[in-house]
């Protein structure tokens, strides 16, 4: 293996997908969240939640899973007013744990993310072997948050990225027929 | 004159304590580690190297860098490689390399044919002679005779490459007096810099020339340079590496091609500098006249170079060619290794006293000129001539020297756009207005004295740092203690018209003095032109050392100046790179994304077909049963939907949530039909339009609330439809208050269909009331099927009564097995695109990518009750009204049924007139196998569809013209009723 890292999966959490001015997501959601981070593409937590401010009246609202639910009952998107967008995306979103001595190289060849320049609360959108992904760094770890669809593929190219072979887990596929 | 010089007992920059041995056209040589083949083959006496391309003449080493026209090889066994340039490929142990162009070998070469007929194929012949009977005809012999080497038969046994991205302030590319001066201050002031140089080592011209810096060797001040960036944390230092693009946003990418990183084969950079110090440094070129790509020609600084760094005597006695002093300076280091320099030829009337200083006991033969190289396998002897003509004398010699003048290498600058003016100073093509963050030092510049260099690489290095840094250090130089001559006066010609067709503007492509002038009698004789006539400029070399002798040459043709002729463009890449470098990663199942739904691991064990079917999502495309033809296996699942139930996944169906106060009028303007008259938890089937008024996706809207939408689209235009509402939100409409969420892999959809589908959904227990009249079709309501949190959507795109259920991803593989499981009593059956697309096609639905094609409006699809006039404004009315307004015909939907009951038409099959072979007046959209009519049933696009219902169309097979009654596009369910029950 040419790094000395591994990224696993880490499964799911607890996602909002909350949009609207800072003022009206502070109002309809505001004593259910962190407090709001103060730069973009950073996080707060507070109780093991974590609010992240990754675009232009876009937060994205993490807590561990087993407080869906209540959370749920919360934040209520059904009744959220029209200024406010409300959307439970927990299942949207695999979560990688990329760890070891070499991390850092592993994201150089995942992303184009410059992640020496990050800051230790940083939470990001960026591409990651090709795909729209989210990285925030944890120390010398980072988790990385892909599409649940491209779980499978990830999984394989951070195999590659590490040096083992590529795709081991994918199918055989039939070629389409004329 | 027979022999060489060969290796030298001492100097060099070779361990003599490391030799190795290495194989080239089945011959065992031995060299030193730190040479190239190339160094290694003139030690060892080697002269014919290679053949050319076109005339397979005989070629020896002429470069001594990747500037090399003359030789490349293939690297045979595990790290084989093909074209790669002697000159810059280092020998290894065990190495196996074969010249490329010759067969059997390059001493003997049977394609040598072509020199017998030179005279009849001139460049451009090919243009005259290929076109009957048609390329085709020739094109597998030309290309065997092409002769350059191929792609390696298979993937490296052992390693990979890889791609990886870095961010810089400073980027330097060369590691050269220039760029490691640069490299210093920059690299002092604290900010990051990436330094890239493509040689073995660092110090570039500093280790071939012996110039002297402090009162010390060059090459010394250059290593402890290095010594001091490979100690800066701030600093990546990548020896081995080629800057080898320059795009736009100062992305600049390095193949690195040593990485030390095991099981790395090699590794490309994609650098994002804030500045760009680019020390490319500056190539020689040749001079005309004929024969001078006999091997035995050499460029000046390519036997300097062999002399210093590899200790290599490329020849025992020697003639230097110039028109500049720069050769003075090799012909000192010649003569310093002991090489028996007879003569120095030069064109200008008189040489730099400071150049004529450098040597001695040499004879200086001004204002002449070398009219031919003689000797059939390589230099024998040269002839010399005035420059006016007359007083032509034989000089004896194995090795003629050869300096045209410098080019700074500005392929980088180029590519990034910067401005390249012709410079009379020096005779070449030099930088000028940047277009980036970029700087150009040194050579590169056209500043060819080291000192120039030094002070300019520091000055541009501080200023880089200065960008992203509050302050930079200043550099203190080294003392320059060695004079430098540098005066040139330009040569573009060859002496006598008569040597034109054995004098080479390109030796790689075997380019010569007549081609140009055939391109420029034929009207060819722009610089862009030209190359493309002849070829010249487009071989491995990139036209490194004859380009500015093409310009000069096409100037002097033609009688204008030469910025008057132009520049061809610069290209990446600018020296060959390997395809692996570029792939990176992406290879076997990485080489494109792919996207899997939570049923993926149920559908392999069930035996399915996987296909991508759309924005690259991988789906089965049917379930055969043991024994069963993919027609068997689609007819199966298309009758159980008919008659009973199927289950399909159709999760891949992009799924967005649209939220906003404006979000009612955002639907109305972006459908062409009115959806904010939708009340909540009904939906209605919708298209969108283009700007052009044609159809781009279509599905299904569906109300959640006042202020909220769920739209539903196709899986392949899902994320373009994504981007479409978001930039109507944010360029067109910014006032409206609408917010676009995708949903897409939060909600997975197990699509149950067919008459018995009900009775499933019922058995799944739900909590939702089935009953059609409280859940009547397109409606979608909440609830929960089997234990689970779901929404569920009574829609169809079989015809039949349809329940997509819709649940979170972490649901959807219990659902799924829940399903079949209760359906099992009903018979139900797994169904896969092929069958999806089976049932549409019966129904008469319209797909993406088949009738929708970018071609139609919804009039054309019969579908103008979409169009509703009577709301506001929306996107592609105008032009649908516009485009209706002109009357003319156009291609419609219709049915088609062949009247060979047994004959299936083609997908794409073309329609026309009789069949005639005239123009189309349509095509098959669609054609499948009917289980409801037992029999082929087709869609098709035909002009003036509609009205020739009940008419006839002729398909054109490959085989035959097919005829088939033109029908409604309907096979199945007009009235809709089975969908609605």
């Amino acid at each position: 293996m040419a790094y000395d890292a591994t990224a696993k999966r880490i499964g799911i959490r607890a996602v909002f997908d909350l949009k609207g001015s800072r003022e009206d997501v502070s109002d309809w959601a505001g004593a259910a969240l962190p407090k709001f981070p103060e730069e973009p593409n950073t996080r707060s937590e507070e109780g093991g939640c974590e609010l992240m401010w990754t675009g232009r009246e876009h937060w994205l609202f993490c807590a561990p899973l087993e407080r869906e639910s209540e959370l749920l009952g919360l934040l209520k998107p059904d009744e959220a007013p029209a200024s406010v967008s409300v959307a439970l995306v927990s299942d949207v979103y695999e979560f990688f744990r990329l760890e070891g001595p070499d991390a850092s190289a592993v994201v150089s060849v995942a992303s184009p993310l410059d992640y020496r320049a990050l800051p230790s609360n940083a939470a990001t959108f960026t591409a990651a072997f090709g795909q729209k992904a989210l990285f925030i760094p944890r120390g010398d770890a980072f988790e990385i948050a892909v599409e649940n669809s491209y779980a499978a593929m990830f999984e394989g190219c951070f195999a590659a990225a590490v040096g083992a072979k590529p795709g081991v887990r994918e199918p055989r596929l039939g070629s389409q027929p004329a | 004159m027979a022999g060489f010089g060969g290796r030298m007992p001492a100097g060099g920059r070779i361990d003599r304590s490391r030799p190795v041995s290495f194989e080239f056209n089945g011959r065992q040589h031995q060299g030193f580690a730190g040479d190239t083949v190339a160094s290694a083959l003139l030690a060892a006496g080697e002269r014919i190297t290679a053949r050319s391309f076109k005339y397979h003449r005989p070629r020896g080493i002429i470069g001594g860098w990747t500037e090399e026209p003359g030789t490349f090889v293939e690297v045979l066994g595990a790290g084989a490689s093909a074209n790669q340039p002697a000159t810059a490929l280092a020998v290894a142990d065990g190495m196996k390399v074969r010249s490329v162009n010759c067969w059997p070998s390059p001493k003997f070469d049977l394609g040598a044919v072509n020199q017998l007929y030179a005279g009849l194929i001139p460049a451009g012949f090919y243009y005259k002679t290929f076109f009957r009977p048609g390329w085709r005809f020739y094109e597998p012999l030309i290309r065997r005779a092409a002769g350059l080497a191929g792609a390696p038969a298979a993937p490296p046994a052992e390693g990979r490459f890889e791609t990886r991205d870095w961010h810089c302030d400073v980027l330097v590319a060369g590691g050269g007096p220039a760029g490691l001066a640069a490299a210093l201050a920059a690299a002092r002031a604290g900010v990051r810099v990436l330094l890239a140089d493509d040689g073995h080592e660092f110090g570039g011209s500093l280790l071939d020339r012996n110039l002297m810096l402090d009162s010390a060797p060059g090459a010394e001040w250059a290593a402890q340079a290095v010594r001091e960036l490979a100690g800066m944390s701030n600093v990546v230092l990548l020896r081995d590496s080629l800057v080898w693009a320059y795009r736009e946003h100062n992305l600049i990418l390095v193949c690195e091609r040593k990485p030390a990183r095991r099981g790395l084969i090699e590794r490309n950079w994609r650098v994002r500098a804030e500045t760009a110090v680019l020390a490319t440094g500056a190539t020689e070129r040749m001079l005309l006249f004929g024969g001078n790509d006999r091997p035995g020609v050499m460029l000046a600084s390519a036997v300097q170079r062999y002399v210093n760094r590899h200790a290599v005597r490329p020849g025992r006695r020697a003639v230097v060619f110039t028109n500049n002093d720069s050769a003075y300076m090799a012909a000192a280091d010649m003569a310093a290794a002991g090489i028996d320099v007879a003569a120095v030829v030069d064109c200008r009337s008189e040489a730099s006293p400071a150049a004529l200083r450098l040597l001695s006991d040499v004879e200086m033969l001004p204002g002449r000129q070398v009219v031919r190289a003689l000797g059939s396998r390589g230099v024998r002897a040269v002839e010399v001539a005035k420059r006016g003509g007359g007083g032509m004398r034989r000089i004896p010699c194995d090795l003629l020297a050869v300096s045209g003048g410098w080019n700074p290498s500005v392929q980088l600058w180029s590519q990034s756009r910067g401005g390249i003016n012709y410079s009379e100073n020096i005779a070449a093509y030099a930088p000028a207005k940047a277009a980036q963050a970029a700087e150009c030092v040194g050579a590169a510049s056209g500043a060819f004295s080291l000192a120039e260099a030094l002070a300019q690489g520091a000055q541009a290095g501080a200023r880089a740092a200065s960008r992203s840094s509050a302050g930079a250090e200043t550099v203190e130089l080294p003392r320059v203690e060695t004079e430098e001559p540098c005066g040139i006066e330009p040569l573009w010609e060859s002496h006598s018209a008569a040597r034109e067709q054995d004098c080479f503007v390109d030796i790689f492509n075997d380019v010569t003095v007549r081609d140009l002038r055939i391109a420029v009698s034929e009207g060819f004789g722009a610089a862009e032109h030209a190359k493309r006539y002849t070829t010249a400029g487009m071989g491995l070399d990139q036209g490194r050392t004859g380009g500015m002798n093409v310009y000069g040459s096409l100037a002097r043709l033609r009688d204008v100046g030469i910025a008057d002729v132009g520049v061809t463009t610069y290209r990446p890449p600018v020296a060959p790179v390997s395809f692996g470098a570029v792939a990176g990663m992406k290879e076997g199942p990485l080489v494109l994304p792919y996207r899997h739904t939570p049923v993926t691991r149920w559908n392999i064990e069930a035996g399915a077909v996987m296909y991508e079917a759309g924005a690259r999502w991988r789906r089965p495309g049917y379930y055969p049963a043991a024994g069963e033809t993919m027609q068997e296996a689609v007819n199966r699942e298309a009758r159980a939907v008919r008659g009973g139930v199927g289950i399909y996944d159709g999760s891949p169906l992009g799924t967005f949530e649209v939220k906003g106060a404006d979000a009612a009028r955002l639907m109305d303007f972006v459908y062409t039909n009115r959806m904010a008259t939708l009340k909540a938890g009904e939906g209605r089937y919708g298209v969108m339009l283009t700007d052009d008024g044609l159809v781009f996706d279509d599905g299904v809207c569906f109300r959640l609330g006042e202020c909220r939408f769920l739209v539903s689209t196709s899986t392949a235009n899902a994320e373009l439809v994504r981007r479409h509402l978001e930039k109507i939100l944010a360029v067109e409409r910014p006032e409206w208050d609408a917010r676009i969420t995708d949903l897409t892999c939060q909600w997975m959809n197990a699509t149950i269909c067919g008459p018995r589908a009900r009775e499933v959904v019922s058995a799944l227990g739900t909590d939702v009331d089935l009953d059609p009249s409280a859940f009547p079709f397109m409606s979608i309501r909440d609830g929960t099927v089997a234990g689970v949190p779901a929404r569920i959507a009574r829609v169809s795109f079989t015809g039949e009564l349809s329940f997509e259920i819709n649940v979170r991803a972490r649901d959807m593989a219990a659902l799924w097995s829940a399903a079949i499981s209760a359906g099992r009593a009903h018979g139900i059956e797994p169904v896969g695109s092929e069958t999806s697309h089976v049932l549409r096609v019966e129904k008469g639905f319209v797909s993406i990518g088949h009738e929708v094609d970018g071609t139609a409006d919804p009039f054309d699809l019969g579908m103008g009750w979409v169009m509703s006039m009577d709301k506001g404004d929306f996107i592609g009315r105008a032009s649908v009204m516009i485009r209706r307004g002109a009357g003319e015909p156009r291609r419609e939907l219709v049915g088609i049924l062949t009247k060979d009951r047994g004959r299936t038409l083609s997908e794409g099959a073309p329609l026309t007139p009789g069949g005639r072979k005239e123009a189309t007046e349509g095509f098959v959209t669609a054609s499948v196998w009917s289980v409801v009519k037992e029999r082929p049933v087709a869609l098709a696009m035909l002009m003036d569809g509609r009205s020739r219902i009940g008419g006839t169309a002729f398909a054109r097979e490959l085989d035959e013209i097919v005829e088939a009654e033109i029908v409604p596009p309907v096979f199945h369910g007009p009235r809709g009723e089975r969908l609605r029950r």
